[in-house]
């Protein structure tokens, strides 16, 4: 399920305000609509403030103003009037690398005037989406050592007050025995409690439990030594799966591609990243300029790496490349085969079976406990399909729990 | 018909008392310990503990266990490629064909761009996928931390190679005008590329040429045929189609021109359910090819000439041809010359005569018996000669001389190594300094190169591009698997630069295959496509283009050849006198590779040493001089004296002793070690022997007369491994018994007659021991009796004694593949060698003249393992697919399993040879660079678990996950073949077979229903998963008759039980 997101409340309220609005403003050039064209037809080639294969569009109207006749026929056409010879046409296709700008012939006159309008005013500022924040486990204690401090305070103080019980008794005897009085019956509860806790039934019962507890404790705290469930280390580029795999769809196996050949899923190379990343150099947060900086900062740690340089548009020769060192997440001891093929190709299995909600992760951790146990529990219950066909059989059926399945 | 025993050492045969107590013990922990402890250091292994020491340690080491489980983990990083190869898929292997530096066609496996593992091509018709031990350990050899990082010039590391190409170029001008000597010297150069450049580099002066040579010559063949044929060429033996082979002490299936070859083509005779071919030896030291023979016959190397001289008499009036005269009469024992002449006789164009002797004249007399037989154009390809071995002796013998007289103006050392591997050493090394221009091409540092002016490193092979020429239409090529390690240079390259052309060695190299090899083919329209699937293949056959040789050795010329053999030979040598044979083992071979420990730790196939150079001493005469393994005696002849330990040998000439070659370089940590100084700095096992060779009649001897011995009176330890692992209690005679062609059924070895095989008595027996078999109880059930599991794949495991010739190919092949650790001499002495294969040795018959078995030993997978039902910890159990698997992480280290192994295959991790760099030295896994070779898909084992043979079961899930992804259906299988386990790969004669035993068509399914096939000790019903096929010998029942009643006479301590056991099967007696 998908959450509803604050940027779609906005665009039903901008929608809203709009068809209230919308017949008063009619006349006018709607920067809104200039945007979404904008990205639709421009973006590929022109940033606003950037140089990108095309030159920065902001501002552009103003350049050629009383020019808008010639601007607006170059939009629809530049290849026709480069081939036509227009002097003006000419120069800009050599100044810029004899790159030359496709021809838009189906923009209409007041699309091409929102357009121009948008690189006017540029990017309205918008509320920023708020942060994505775990959800909470409603208000219970989720870490067990805050219980083991309360216990042992707990345990701190019954001591202090028993020892202070003992200390005033004793206090109390000797003034009576100076007085010449009869010892308190206090010391009679004393001694009772003594001979109860020196009672070897009592005694037996107590070590047993402190034993059989803290034994069952310490199994229990013990099997889960070597797992990591919920590392969640910081990497040294702060992907988003949840913008490239969440929001933009882009299938796992685009980049994970080794999950179909090899035991190693892998992490993909820059080459990889430098599919999309040679046109995106940073995502654009309209109104947050800091964020967007931010994105680009991200990105331009991969040109970094590979060796590009976004303002030439070009691969820096002799480049010596420095490899990105993520930092592993999921590890699996030495001694432990597992083949992503096997499971992804022959098994049918979806990634996020052992990964969970990758495309929501941000920052992505450790989803499953990876342990043994976790392992065999799947092979035992979970049937096999066979050729996309569901069957009673079970991994453990067919030798999935040999312990030469995995190691060796 | 008597029954063999079989003994694996005569230690074992004397039954002597410390052999009974020391083979009574699994763990040999007494044995050794106190030396151990004495060699290492003080500090780091007291072993003086007290109570509070415990205390302390016991505490220390609960607060750390604790410790380390409440830290976090270690932050791994992950890194990818920048730019990721399209052919390189992580955690999938890539494959490359190539061609290793002796000349055998090669497929690199290279994980994430680093070759581990190199295996046989089975695309090559001349090795079929074979591939020796020293082939497999060549990848070990790159990642040598001696290798040379960069050039040198003057011994001086320099920063690159322009910094030395100037000034070689100007020194090579000056030459070009002053005029001078430009030699070339290498070892036989199989590559005709580089023949060809080569040439070309020493074309440019007036005096240039290239000099070959090989530290073990088989010169005097070429030299012969030269004579025979007016062509210097070593012919292109074809033992595939010899249906008799008598060989005069050459090991054509260990050491011999290429035994790889050799062996394969040797197995295709050796089926006994088809005709099967008679192998003869006449040899004076015990090799694997005499072990393998049908007859063998022990004769000093002098009396090779005379022997030689009769049995050309024996053939020619067989034959009908004319005599040698005036031939001294000669016959071996059991006059083996004249069954030799009934059997080449009998096989004319069918037979195949060789010789190991490098004198031009015995080769001539060879080439005449040969020539006789009608063998050329049949057995012998004399037009299409082999290329492996193309030295010629005499032209060394010439420059040795040159340099001596200080002729030489510029010399140029190509993978050779002259002042260590020839008997020119000493001039070499002294003249070298006089010579202007002096450049190694070494990739280490050498003898040699510490002596020249220029160090130019070569690449190694994996790094290089090339190619080889086998035989006249055998070629393979050479391709790079990773990109150089080092700042190194192929040495092909330099010449081009020096010769001041800008041509890349790999376009020179494709040139030459466009104009010479690619007109050689029909196959393909563009070299473009030929070179590619050259390349992918590896190897390239060409049409026959080769000329016509004639026969042209007139009968005068032969007897002329006579005399000097009979000069040269003699029909006895004189009682105390003794003769020397300087021999290459199967591991070490010339010594190339001595600075390898997996060859260093690989045991010799006959002597079972490892480690150790020694003196290999007839059992004769050990005990007229009274001597025992280990003693060290002074060995004197041709006016030098060595000392060197003793080991006895069976079967060696009883006036023979031979040292092996290779040893003594000064050069590499390895090497080093297998140099063993007695006490008081004294060299002795580690004595380089090439000095010792003799240069006559223009071609080096590798025997020498005359020898003297004597004790010295010290001991000198060797890691003997031949009296380790019995499978049977010594103090149990009775289980020592073959069961030869007896019923038994707790047989080790099952052997018999080609005789009895054909007429019926062997499969008699066979049935016989079935019958008994279902006697045979077992407490538990079968993991195969149930039909479900019966659905699953069964492995199985077929090995055929008959076509094992003991190599060792399997062991370094399983070594590579499965991360099996080097533990050094002294542990290995300690009877903790940690190969999971071993190859058995045993010994029937006399002492004198044994019987040989080699039987390759493995974890047998039993169906009812023994191991499973004693570990406490379930850490070995059994898989539905009939292995018995081991699982490293649950094992405490109780070893109860490997006590109740009955076939002792079971191997314990006493330390943590991988990384304890404080007992261990410079092991090759101590180092980055030699840790590359490690296989990523197989655990390295800590200290303190078993480990044993898993069947490759990373090779076996492998090939079961590229099924299913392949079908991708969890249901699919592999096919028969598909999956070849690392002993099996590499095994030059196809001895093993490995598959799914439920598959009644799969090749292992048929090799377990021949009768032939067998389980090692069947009577204690383990129902191991791998079984033998029985050897058969090629000879008749008189001739094995005479052997063991000769053993009888030796032995008649062993006649009562002898008795006793004929009784016992009444039909035999």
């Amino acid at each position: 399920m998908r959450r509803i997101g604050f940027s779609n409340i906005l665009t039903t309220l901008f929608l809203l305000f709009a068809v209230v609005a919308g017949p008063n403003l009619m006349a006018e050039p709607d920067a809104e609509n200039g945007k979404s064209l904008f990205r639709q037809n421009c973006s590929a080639c022109h940033a606003l403030d950037a140089q990108r294969v095309g030159p920065p569009l902001g501002g552009v109207a103003d350049k050629y103003s009383g020019d808008e006749e010639w601007l607006y026929s170059w939009i629809r056409n530049a290849p026709g009037m480069i081939a036509a010879g227009d002097e003006k046409a000419v120069a800009l296709y050599e100044q810029y690398n004899k790159q030359q700008m496709q021809a838009f012939p189906t923009l209409t006159d007041d699309e091409i005037a929102d357009i121009l309008e948008y690189t006017t005013v540029g990017d309205v500022a918008e509320t920023p989406p708020t942060e994505v924040t775990p959800a909470s486990d409603g208000g219970f204690i989720t870490d067990p050592s805050v219980y083991y401090a309360l216990l042992g305070l707990v345990g701190v103080l019954v001591l202090i007050s028993l020892l202070l019980v003992i200390i005033t008794a004793t206090l109390i005897s000797a003034v009576r025995a100076k007085d010449g009085k009869e010892p308190l019956s206090m010391m009679a509860i004393a001694n009772q409690t003594r001979s109860l806790l020196s009672n070897k039934f009592v005694l037996t019962a107590i070590i047993t439990i402190a034993l059989v507890g803290g034994l069952a404790k310490w199994i229990t705290e013990a099997r889960t030594i070597g797992l990591h469930q919920g590392y969640m280390p910081e990497q040294p580029i702060a992907f988003s799966h949840a913008l490239h795999a969440g929001e933009y769809q882009i299938d796992c196996q685009y980049c994970h591609s080794g999950t179909y050949k090899s035991k190693n899923a892998w992490i993909p190379g820059a080459n990889v990243c430098m599919n999309c990343h040679k046109q995106i150099q940073a995502k654009e947060y309209p109104g947050d300029a800091e964020r967007t900086e931010y994105s680009r900062e991200q990105i331009s740690k991969i040109y970094e790496s590979i060796g590009w340089d976004p303002e030439a548009f070009a691969y820096i020769e002799n480049y010596e490349e420095k490899p990105i060192e993520w930092v592993r997440i999921h590890n699996l001891p030495d001694h432990a085969y597992f083949n992503h093929a096997q499971h992804v190709v022959v098994g049918d299995l979806e990634c996020q079976t052992c990964h969970g909600p990758v495309e929501e992760m941000d920052v992505v951790y450790q989803y499953s406990d990876l342990g043994m146990g976790w392992c065999i529990n799947c092979h035992r219950t979970e049937n096999v399909k066979v050729l996309g066909e569901a069957t009673d059989m079970t991994v453990a059926d067919m030798g999935g729990l040999n312990c030469a399945r995995c190691h060796y | 018909m008597s029954k063999p025993k079989y003994w694996k050492s005569l230690e074992e045969l004397e039954q002597t008392p410390e052999f009974v107590e020391q083979a009574s013990k699994e763990f040999p922990t007494d044995m050794a310990i106190d030396e151990v402890l004495a060699e290492a250091s003080e500090e780091s292994m007291s072993f003086n503990s007290n109570r509070r020491d415990f205390l302390k340690v016991l505490g220390f080491g609960m607060t750390a266990a604790t410790l380390a489980a409440c830290a976090e983990g270690p932050v791994k990083k992950a890194i990818p490629y920048v730019n990721k190869p399209d052919d390189i898929i992580p955690g999938v292997p890539n494959w490359y064909a190539s061609t290793t530096p002796n000349g055998n066609p090669a497929l690199v496996k290279t994980r994430e761009g680093r070759p581990i593992k190199l295996e046989g091509n089975p695309d090559s018709p001349l090795t079929k996928g074979g591939l020796s031990a020293t082939d497999q350990a060549t990848v070990l050899d790159m990642y040598e931390d001696e290798r040379l990082r960069a050039p040198l010039k003057g011994q001086n590391l320099v920063p690159s190679f322009e910094s030395i190409d100037a000034d070689i170029i100007s020194e090579l001008n000056k030459i070009k005008e002053n005029g001078g000597k430009v030699r070339v010297l290498s070892h036989s150069v199989m590559s005709p590329s580089t023949r060809q450049l080569i040439g070309e580099f020493v074309g440019q002066f007036e005096d240039g040429k290239h000099v070959s040579y090989d530290p073990v010559s088989v010169s005097a063949v070429a030299q012969a045929h030269e004579m025979a044929f007016g062509k210097y060429a070593v012919p292109n033996y074809q033992f595939d189609k010899a249906m008799a082979i008598v060989s005069f002490g050459a090991d054509f299936l260990g050491t011999w021109i290429s035994p790889v070859a050799f062996a394969s083509q040797y197995a295709v005779n050796r089926n006994p359910d088809k005709p099967m071919s008679r192998h003869l030896q006449f040899e004076s030291i015990l090799t694997t090819s005499g072990s393998k023979a049908d007859l063998r016959f022990p004769l000093n190397p002098s009396q090779q000439g005379v022997a030689l001289l009769n049995l050309y008499n024996k053939v020619a009036s067989k034959v009908g041809a004319g005599q040698i005269p005036n031939v001294p009469g000669y016959n071996t024992y059991m006059d083996g010359l004249d069954i030799a002449a009934s059997d080449l006789a009998k096989n004319r164009g069918k037979s195949l005569v060789i010789s190991d002797s490098n004198d031009p004249a015995v080769q001539a007399i060879i080439v005449g018996i040969n020539q006789m037989l009608g063998n050329y154009g049949q057995t012998i390809d004399i037009n299409s000669p082999s290329f492996y071995k193309q030295g010629d002796d005499r032209a060394l013998a010439a420059l040795a001389q040159e340099l001596e007289g200080g002729e030489v103006a510029a010399l140029l050392v190509y993978g050779a190594n002259p002042v260590l591997d020839s008997p020119f050493g000493e001039t070499v090394a002294a003249a070298i300094s006089n010579v202007g221009l002096s450049i190694s091409f070494a990739t280490k540092p050498d003898e040699t190169s510490e002596l020249c002016s220029y160090v130019a490193p070569d690449h190694f092979f994996l790094e290089s591009w090339g190619d080889m020429q086998q035989t006249g239409t055998h070629y393979s090529l050479v391709q790079p698997t990773i990109y150089p390690i080092f700042r190194t240079r192929q040495a092909q390259d330099s010449l081009l630069t020096w010769m001041g052309i800008s041509e890349k060695y790999q376009d020179y190299l494709k040139r030459f295959w466009q104009e010479n090899m690619f007109p050689q083919q029909d196959q393909y329209l563009t070299f473009r496509e030929f070179w590619n699937e050259a390349l992918r293949k590896g190897v390239f056959m060409a049409t026959s283009s080769a000329e016509e040789t004639e026969y042209v050795m007139a009968d005068g010329q032969l007897a002329a050849q006579a005399s000097k053999v009979m000069q040269g030979s003699r029909a006895k040598t004189p009682e105390g006198e003794l003769e020397v044979v300087l021999f290459e083992k199967v591991g070490i071979g010339s010594g190339k590779q001595a600075n390898n420990p997996w060859l260093q730790e690989l045991p010799d196939p006959i002597s079972r040493v490892t480690w150790d150079n020694y003196v290999s001493v007839p059992v004769v005469l050990a005990e007229e001089m009274n001597l025992k393994n280990e003693d060290v005696v002074e060995l004197t002849f041709d006016g030098d004296s060595y000392y060197m330990p003793v080991y006895i040998q069976p079967g060696q000439a009883a006036q023979t002793v031979a040292v092996a070659l290779g040893y003594g370089s000064k050069f590499g940590k390895v090497t080093k070690r297998a140099n063993g100084t007695a006490k008081g700095g004294q060299q002795i096992a580690g004595t380089n022997f090439y000095p010792a060779v003799r240069v006559e009649g223009g071609a080096m001897q590798y025997t020498s007369t005359g020898v003297s011995m004597s004790k010295a009176g010290m001991t000198y330890p060797l890691a003997l491994t031949q009296t380790f692992n019995l499978l049977y209690d010594p103090a149990k005679t009775e289980l020592l018994v073959g069961a030869g062609d007896y019923d038994r059924t707790d047989a080790i070895i099952e052997e018999t007659t080609v005789a009895n095989y054909n007429n019926g008595k062997y499969k008699a027996r066979v049935q016989k021991r079935e019958a008994k078999k279902e006697h045979l109880v077992t407490l538990w059930d079968s993991h195969f009796e149930d039909p479900e599991t019966a659905q699953n794949i069964h492995w199985k495991m077929a090995i055929d004694l008959n076509k094992c010739t003991g190599c060792g190919a399997c062991v370094v092949a399983c070594q590579a593949e499965n991360n099996i650790p080097v533990v050094g001499k002294q542990e290995v002495r300690t009877r903790r060698e940690m190969h999971w294969m071993r190859i058995d040795r045993y010994y029937s018959g006399e002492t004198q003249n044994p019987d040989v078995v080699f039987q390759p030993m493995l974890c047998q997978h039993c169906d009812n393992a023994p191991c499973e039902t004693v570990c406490p910890v379930l850490a070995t159990i059994h898989s539905n697919e009939g292995l018995n698997q081991m699982t490293y992480n649950r094992c405490v280290g109780t070893r109860y399993c490997a006590n109740n192994c009955p076939y002792k295959v079971r191997r314990f991790n006493w330390f943590n040879y991988w990384q304890d760099t404080k007992k261990f030295n410079d092991l090759y896994t101590h180092s980055d660079l030699g840790k590359l070779v490690l296989n990523p898909d197989v655990t390295v084992r800590f200290r303190g678990v078993m480990e044993k043979c898993s069947f490759c079961v990373q090779r076996l899930q492998d090939s079961k996950l590229r099924a299913k992804v392949n079908a991708k259906s969890t249901l699919a299988k592999p096919e028969d073949g598909d999956v070849q386990v690392a002993c099996q790969q590499s095994c030059p004669t196809g001895a093993i077979v490995f598959g799914d035993f439920n598959d009644p068509n799969s090749a292992v399914s048929k090799a377990f229903r021949q009768p032939r096939s067998y389980a090692v000790l069947e009577e204690i019903k383990v129902l191991p998963s791998v079984q033998y096929q029985a050897l058969v010998r090629n000879r008749d029942e008189a001739e094995t008759k005479f052997k063991h009643e000769e053993q009888m006479e030796a032995r008649p301590w062993l006649n009562g039980e002898h008795e006793a056991e004929a009784a016992h099967s009444g039909e035999h007696a």
